[in-house]
């Protein structure tokens, strides 16, 4: 009863910020648009760099120019919803802690971790999952691939759990904040890494398809649960795994977090 | 006088590598992960050649190829040091701080170059003599015996003052425009497009490919790595080095232009 009764009050206060936060946002649609554009902008490139390649090889080991466009355009989708809600994070490796900014959160009787990340959210993150949506849909149709109802649901969940590795991801790489004072680079260089998720992982030697599996488990957010809708991996090898592997990363990314506030100090005398 | 006005910019270009020696656990992570990022583009490349069934693709053999991408990583840590010198003037511009720059009786243009030299020197010393070194001991690259090289560093320094000057150019928009980071991200998309850092310029179709050479972005980037491959003659070399120096001469012009008129329009919030 407890338990229900304060995830209302967390709904509840994420609307509120939400609301604030879009009506700042709204001031200027030109920043929306731009950002949308840009965003954009980077994904067609990246088509357009598959286009280019597939004009001097007739498949990529094995995979198909459409195989690939689903996949890369899959790995928008978790990455956008990330985008969106989590973009916070961003600001506090660079600054929060740094400033003392910090304290305000630890004063309030609401979670730290949930304060960071309503205080923000990244409308270009949209854009992301627009653009993944419609390479997903177009490869779709072009592969003529199967749409069943049991399918829908598996890509929901999928991509749910693919946003809660990236958060994961970035939560533990941005808690070093505590420790280092300024760990943007360090989240930079993580987060960049999804680059190299849009592609299968088979083209790299096996220590790096075992980093991108389970050191770093950004495959699961695109190229793995991405192969179960091509037909190419079970359900079991997939998407069950990748669920498991997003909540113990998040586990583990929340614990890294929770120590870090223990160790906090504030700046200043 | 000639040497009191160096004497006054120095501070500003030691200061720069002194920031940039002072994190050095995050230096070492950055050095680590930029390995990374090369090694991730060479298995796609792998692949690309694996799968295809001509040995070359486009004019590139598989180790031509391991050596463009070195080679792009490589001139991108000499010409894109400055790459991020449009963000810094939004910076400035966006909390205030470019209003102390200018009552200074010194150019802002000019600290900003420093800036960006120091930045070129600290990855110099740090990054990119590091970087060659592993690159030849690894096999990506082989030990550079002929004049390209030295051609090569002329036209990367080249490269260099072309993307300042682009970077200063561009960077003085962030006057107009209280969004600029959504601007400047669509631009290094485009910078990355052109100037050949995401795939040769030979992949394009043949017009294509001529038009985008003419482009400010292929003198920063493309050139240096062109010349260092042995892929231009002579005389294409000579052309090639003059088109840096034009659009150098040009983006120059364009930033005190619009530099003139953008000062006019300055707006700094609060005091």
């Amino acid at each position: 009863m407890n338990m229900i009764k304060k995830c209302k009050r967390y709904i509840n206060l994420y609307k509120i910020f939400l609301v604030q936060y879009m009506k700042t946002q709204m001031q200027s649609k030109v920043d929306f648009a731009v950002g949308f554009f840009s965003f954009f902008l980077n994904q067609m490139l990246g088509i357009v760099f598959l286009y280019l390649i597939f004009e001097q090889i007739p498949d990529l080991n094995g995979w198909s120019f459409y195989q690939l466009v689903f996949i890369y355009g899959y790995a928008q989708i978790p990455r956008g919803i990330d985008h969106f809600f989590t973009n916070n994070l961003w600001i506090f490796t660079r600054k929060t802690v740094k400033e003392g900014l910090f304290d305000r959160y630890l004063l309030r009787p609401v979670n730290p971790l949930f304060q960071i990340l309503v205080e923000q959210c990244c409308p270009d993150g949209i854009g992301e999952l627009l653009v993944g949506m419609v390479l997903v849909i177009y490869a779709t149709v072009h592969l003529s691939m199967a749409i069943t109802i049991g399918s829908i649901i598996w890509f929901v969940i999928s991509i749910i759990f693919g946003a809660l590795i990236y958060l994961s991801l970035k939560l533990l790489l941005a808690t070093n904040a505590f420790f280092f004072m300024d760990a943007y680079q360090i989240l930079y260089l993580g987060y960049n890494l999804s680059d190299f998720v849009k592609y299968p992982l088979g083209i790299y030697n096996k220590p790096i398809r075992f980093t991108l599996s389970y050191i770093i488990p950004l495959g699961f957010t695109a190229f793995i649960p991405a192969s179960f809708f091509l037909g190419t991996s079970t359900l079991y090898s997939t998407i069950i795994v990748e669920i498991i592997v997003a909540v113990i990363f998040f586990f583990i990314a929340y614990r890294y977090f929770c120590f870090g506030c223990n160790k906090y100090e504030s700046a200043g005398n | 006088m000639r040497i009191n006005r160096i004497k006054c910019y120095t501070p500003f270009a030691l200061n720069t590598i002194k920031r940039s020696m002072a994190y050095k656990g995050a230096f070492f992570i950055t050095l680590v992960s930029r390995l990374f990022t090369v090694f991730v583009i060479y298995f796609l490349w792998k692949a690309i050649y694996g799968s295809s069934v001509n040995s070359i693709i486009r004019g590139f053999s598989f180790p031509e190829m391991t050596a463009y991408i070195t080679m792009n990583f490589l001139t991108g840590l000499i010409t894109g040091v400055t790459g991020s010198i449009a963000m810094q003037i939004a910076f400035d511009v966006s909390d205030g701080s470019i209003s102390i720059q200018l009552v200074r009786p010194i150019s802002y243009r000019l600290i900003k170059f420093s800036e960006s030299l120091g930045g070129l020197c600290g990855n110099g010393f740090f990054q990119i003599i590091p970087f060659f070194l592993i690159f030849i001991v690894i096999g990506f690259i082989k030990v550079p015996m002929s004049i390209n090289f030295i051609l090569y560093l002329f036209s990367a320094f080249l490269g260099f003052l072309c993307m300042f000057c682009f970077g200063f150019f561009f960077g003085l928009f962030s006057f107009y425009t209280t969004y600029f980071f959504g601007f400047n991200m669509a631009m290094s998309v485009i910078l990355q497009f052109f100037s050949g850092s995401l795939i040769p310029l030979t992949f394009f179709p043949e017009y294509l490919e001529k038009t985008f050479r003419l482009f400010p972005f292929a003198s920063m980037n493309y050139t240096p790595i062109m010349i260092y491959l042995g892929k231009l003659s002579g005389k294409e070399i000579v052309y090639a080095l003059m088109l840096q120096i034009v659009w150098i001469l040009l983006l120059y012009l364009a930033g005190k232009i619009l530099w003139s008129s953008a000062i006019k329009r300055l707006t700094i919030l609060g005091g």
